[in-house]
């Protein structure tokens, strides 16, 4: 006689079939409908074909801000910025041996205190770090710090409004609005507009993934990745309010500006339009 | 009106191809066979919206994402209650009366199991195991590693033996 304790639940499954209301034939005899019948139809949309050269003008103008802005306006000697343009990701290796991987459009500038040891580099933008041990070791960036002693962490800092640190070796003390959190590896926290989320596990695979443009996403809100996606290539974003508390999940290959903002506007059922104009990205409700 | 070179043969071979995964992970993630399918065509207008723009060679992961987002952002988390067809049952006629109330109390006690399973284990678990997506082609379709996808795996199947082994 047969015994439930023989099954496999595994197999057990396979036999499970989905239950449907329509079939696929009637399924597609309704789609086909819908599309003839343009019960939505399309809107249009303004698209604008990137302008690379406006994008490097923009990126060398923000450059050389920067450039000036260290140059008068900050009496530390730091050494000069190191920049990566758009859509751009470069390696380098600071003086102390530590590897600093410079997502695209983003700044480093580093300082090597010899009275302390203390070793502090200024990041604009997104950069991995692989930090060599030894003394202090500090990422400064608009709103907040990161300070380590040899681990390897990502750091998204184009805007103090957009932060976000992930920690994948070791463990780092990132201050925050003036508030310091420890993290540990495996262990992100961010930033937005104000509010803290984290520590949140991070995957060292997907972080390091960001370098190749892609990044994962669970439930962020979609001003957060629009926001990003217009610092990566030198963009304001303005976005519809109604907007604020959608979330976005899944990986998005930013790339390239406009693949992005064709995923997200499908995906979360929005319009984009960008004015080169006014380098500025508009993301509004359908 | 000319047609384009994406017409509606283009998006019926991709409709034939794609349609079942995505309303399956639908239902997977829903529970609702209606709501599946509902979803199930806005993703597909979404993407005849697109045609023109979107990579016919990246057509999988998107339909899933737009199937994802557009689920997540229009309904609220609530208990499941997944009830799926159990072609099993067709198959126990000569089986002992006893055997067969067994099996059907099991299968009953199963899908309520399944259906209390967190969102990604269940759902990577029943495309797996229903819609015979390997691990590779999950991994591909949701942007992760095939190594998550297993993990994933593997603790549904843990937290269902888990449930019937002292049971059965």
């Amino acid at each position: 006689m047969k015994n439930l304790r023989n099954i496999n639940i595994g197999q057990f499954t396979d036999s499970y079939q989905v239950p449907s209301v329509l079939s696929k034939e009637e399924a597609w005899k309704l789609l086909e409908r819908k599309i003839n019948a343009e019960i939505t139809p399309v809107a249009k949309r303004k698209t604008i074909v990137v302008n690379w050269k406006i994008v490097s003008l923009a990126s060398a103008a923000a450059v050389i801000v920067f450039i000036l802005w260290f140059a008068f306006g900050n009496k530390q000697e730091y050494s000069p910025l190191i920049h990566t343009s758009v859509a751009a990701c470069q390696t380098y290796w600071l003086p102390d041996s530590s590897k600093v991987q410079l997502n695209s459009n983003s700044s480093i500038s580093y300082l090597y205190n010899k009275f302390s040891g203390e070793r502090n580099v200024k990041v604009v933008g997104d950069a991995l770090f692989e930090v060599e041990k030894g003394d202090n070791f500090i990422v400064g960036f608009s709103g907040g710090q990161v300070k380590v002693t040899g681990t390897a962490f990502y750091v998204s800092a184009y805007a103090p409004e957009l932060l976000q640190v992930d920690c994948f070796k070791g463990s780092v003390v990132v201050t925050l609005d003036n508030q310091d959190y420890s993290l540990n590896k495996g262990n992100g926290i961010r930033m937005y507009k104000g509010k803290i989320t984290g520590p949140f596990k991070c995957e060292e695979n997907d972080v390091r993934e960001r370098l190749n443009g892609f990044f994962y996403w669970n439930r962020i809100s979609l001003p957060e990745i629009a926001s990003l996606m217009g610092y990566r290539f030198g963009y304001k974003t303005i976005i519809d309010p109604s907007l604020q508390n959608r979330n976005f999940s899944g990986k998005l290959d930013l790339n390239e500006l406009q693949q992005g903002l064709l995923v997200v506007s499908m995906a979360m059922d929005v319009e984009y339009f960008i004015d080169e104009d006014q380098k500025t990205i508009f993301l509004n409700a359908k | 009106m000319e047609e384009t070179l994406k017409g509606t043969e283009w998006f019926k071979e991709i409709f034939d191809v794609h349609y079942d995964y995505i309303r399956n992970y639908l239902f997977y993630l829903s529970g609702d066979i209606g709501l599946a399918e509902d979803i199930a065509q806005d993703v597909f207008l979404k993407l005849w919206e697109n045609k023109e723009k979107v990579n016919d060679e990246t057509i999988k992961p998107l339909l899933f994402k737009i199937a994802k987002n557009m689920f997540l952002n229009s309904h609220k988390r609530k208990i499941l209650d997944l009830k799926f067809i159990n072609k099993r049952s067709d198959n126990i006629e000569n089986e002992s009366p006893q055997y067969i109330l067994e099996l059907k109390e099991f299968d009953i006690r199963l899908q309520r199991a399944i259906s209390n399973l967190p969102d990604q284990c269940r759902t990577f678990f029943l495309m797996n195991r229903i819609d015979d997506m390997k691990y590779q082609d999950i991994a591909n379709n949701f942007g992760i590693s095939v190594k998550a996808v297993e993990k994933q795996i593997s603790k549904a199947l843990k937290i269902l033996r888990g449930q019937f082994e002292h049971r059965m």
